[in-house]
């Protein structure tokens, strides 16, 4: 297998990418380009994940198994399964930053609102709540992540109406639930 | 107080996007001609005259470094850690956004002086809106022509690509970010089979304003252990949370109250600090109220200035509280971990959690505390891989100061209850 088979799969645009990424290093060390090269396919290319004859080729290209390539799609590009997929997916920062400036008492207001215990989900499927350890956007804590979504600077009563807001119990305007926009971090697609 | 003139970040403060214009109006890529058509080693001497050091936990001087790559014959590879740091951790990020060009130019002039022809900058993948941010700009810097071949004329040749790595936490070591970018483990002090150079982002964006402005004016802002300035965040119970430049060797107090609007509750409701992020050893109060931030300051105390991140804790959080949050995040987030580390952190997380309940828990002829100090003890010293050493330290230091602290459930609050019923 040569990597002339792998790019012929692919689109000419994305093609054109992972050339320019497989030069960025030296020849025969194509593996430290393969997660760039993955985060820019799945977005690109039409159901990147389930075309295994692809990421078969992708993975002996870079010299890795299939599954350590599953892994990095997976924790560092956030893919997840189709049947783990949940409506609204919260994530807590409960790191000491955060948790300083209120972080457990968000985490208290969303398991109290919702009903559930930190890691669970709702029986509907619509919410599922987890405890991030940092999303390195420490000097406006306490951080929730609603989807793809960031909030910061909240209280348990901003989270309140946020949950509403989500269900349609309740509506308010970002500026009266406070947070998301003020940059630095956010990117454009990350803000309201 | 840092003046506006002797300010290196210039734009930190205002918190612009840059573009390339407004970056050569605040100074940025000015005068690189003539510094480049200098000799390298007329800059390198500059460089290890100004003493300055490495923004990082190490701190370590930059030209000490540089003694690593003397007698190899060949050219080495430049890294630029511009990767996440611990919770606190903010101000890598910040420079990013808001100082890009600043880091191009920095890192093309490091090269420049240890004779490198290719260097990455090391980007986490929990941060894609900041790789993209880099890569915009090193494109712009291909385009105009400061980076690539024959460099403004000077027949200098330095090629700079960004790098998406690993999301997992990999900066408390250099040999780790190395492997992470490499995809796989390198021979100690090597990347791709040649000699590799790691700096902090900080570190190298500082340097042109330091070869543009002169030693002396860089000796004058700092002390003499800590020349030059530094950029701090500033986050937990301070009344405004901010990433902020400062010069080295300011009081701790007057740091607070000018650029954090002071501590929540006052100067006297301060219980501790973790000077460089979470990772650091803490510091009581009682140590706080003459305290310089300067890097001989902090390790007189057994602790460490590196890359400035300030979490700030009064006293509505105890100690064990403190250390307990602080710890779970190397227990619950190691990168690729050894057996010592994946098998005895959380050991050591149970101990640690034990010891909450009693007034006088953490007392030394308590039983739970001698076995997490031998667990700590043999852990740190048995582990490879250097993460345990680094988790630790945080542990370490809650031993040495947390004797007959209160316990304190962090969760358990008031406010919560307070929000519900209000709707």
């Amino acid at each position: 297998m040569s990597p002339e088979s792998f790019l012929n799969e692919l689109t000419t645009e994305s093609k054109s990418i992972v050339e320019k990424i497989l030069k960025k290093y030296p020849p025969g060390q194509e593996r430290a380009g393969l997660r760039e090269i993955l985060y820019y396919l799945f977005p690109q290319e039409i159901n990147f994940h389930q075309r295994k004859n692809i990421l078969q080729e992708l993975a002996y290209l870079c010299g890795v198994s299939q599954r350590f390539l599953m892994e990095i799609v997976r924790n560092d590009l956030g893919y997840k399964k189709s049947e783990e997929e949940i409506a609204y997916t919260i994530e807590v920062c409960t790191s000491l930053s955060c948790l300083l400036r209120g972080g457990g008492d968000v985490m208290k207001a969303c398991e109290k609102w919702l009903g559930l215990p930190c890691g669970g989900s709702t029986v509907d499927g619509q919410f599922s709540l987890r405890q991030k350890t940092c999303f390195n956007r420490c000097t406006s804590g306490p951080m929730v992540k609603i989807n793809e979504q960031l909030k910061e600077e909240l209280t348990p009563t901003k989270m309140v109406f946020w949950l509403q807001n989500l269900t349609g119990e309740g509506k308010v305007s970002s500026s009266e639930a406070g947070t998301v926009v003020r940059n630095p971090y956010a990117s454009p697609s990350e803000v309201e | 107080m840092i003046s506006e003139h002797d300010r290196i970040f210039k734009n930190l403060p205002h918190q612009k996007e840059l573009t390339l214009k407004d970056a050569q109006e605040q100074g940025d890529w000015m005068g690189l001609g003539d510094l480049l058509a200098q000799k390298p080693d007329s800059l390198q001497s500059l460089v290890r005259a100004s003493q300055i050091r490495e923004k990082d936990d190490s701190g370590v001087i930059v030209s000490e470094k540089w003694n690593s790559l003397q007698g190899k014959d060949l050219t080495p590879f430049l890294v630029i850690d511009a990767s996440r740091g611990v919770p606190g951790d903010v101000s890598a990020l910040y420079l990013v956004y808001y100082e890009t060009y600043k880091i191009i130019e920095g890192t093309l002039l490091t090269a420049f002086m240890v004779g490198s022809e290719r260097g990455y900058i090391y980007m986490s993948a929990d941060q894609p809106h900041a790789f993209e941010v880099m890569q915009r700009v090193v494109q712009e810097a291909y385009t105009e022509g400061l980076l690539g071949n024959n460099i403004m004329g000077t027949g200098f040749n330095f090629h700079l690509e960004v790098h998406l790595g690993s999301a997992a936490y990999v900066k408390y070591s250099a040999d780790k970010m190395i492997d992470a970018l490499a995809g796989e483990r390198q021979p100690r002090g090597t990347l791709f089979g040649k000699p590799v150079l790691v700096h902090h982002v900080e570190t190298v964006a500082a340097l042109p304003t330091l070869l543009k402005k002169g030693v002396n004016w860089f000796a004058s802002l700092g002390t003499p252990g800590s020349a030059g300035t530094k950029v701090f965040s500033l986050s937990g119970h301070v009344n405004r949370p901010c990433v902020f430049e400062e010069r080295l060797g300011v009081s701790l107090r007057t740091t607070l109250e000018h650029h954090g609007g002071g501590v929540r509750g006052g100067w006297s409701h301060l219980n501790f600090i973790f000077p460089s992020g979470i990772g650091s050893p803490l510091l009581l109060r009682s140590f706080c109220q003459d305290l310089t931030l300067s890097y001989e300051s902090l390790s007189s105390f057994h602790s460490f200035l590196g890359s400035g991140a300030l979490v700030i804790g009064n006293g509505s959080l105890s100690l064990w509280a403190a250390t307990c949050t602080a710890f779970s995040f190397f227990v619950h987030s190691p990168a690729e971990s050894c057996l010592f580390c994946s098998k005895g952190l959380p050991v050591c997380e149970q101990l640690l959690k034990s010891l909450q309940g009693f007034d006088s828990n953490v007392a030394k002829e308590n039983p739970i505390r001698k076995n997490l100090e031998q667990w700590t003890w043999k852990i740190a010293k048995r582990c490879q891989c250097g993460y345990a050493d680094h988790a630790l330290t945080v542990v370490k230091g809650y031993l040495r100061y947390g004797e007959g602290e209160r316990s304190f459930d962090p969760l358990n609050s008031d406010s919560v209850n307070e929000a519900l019923h209000a709707n």
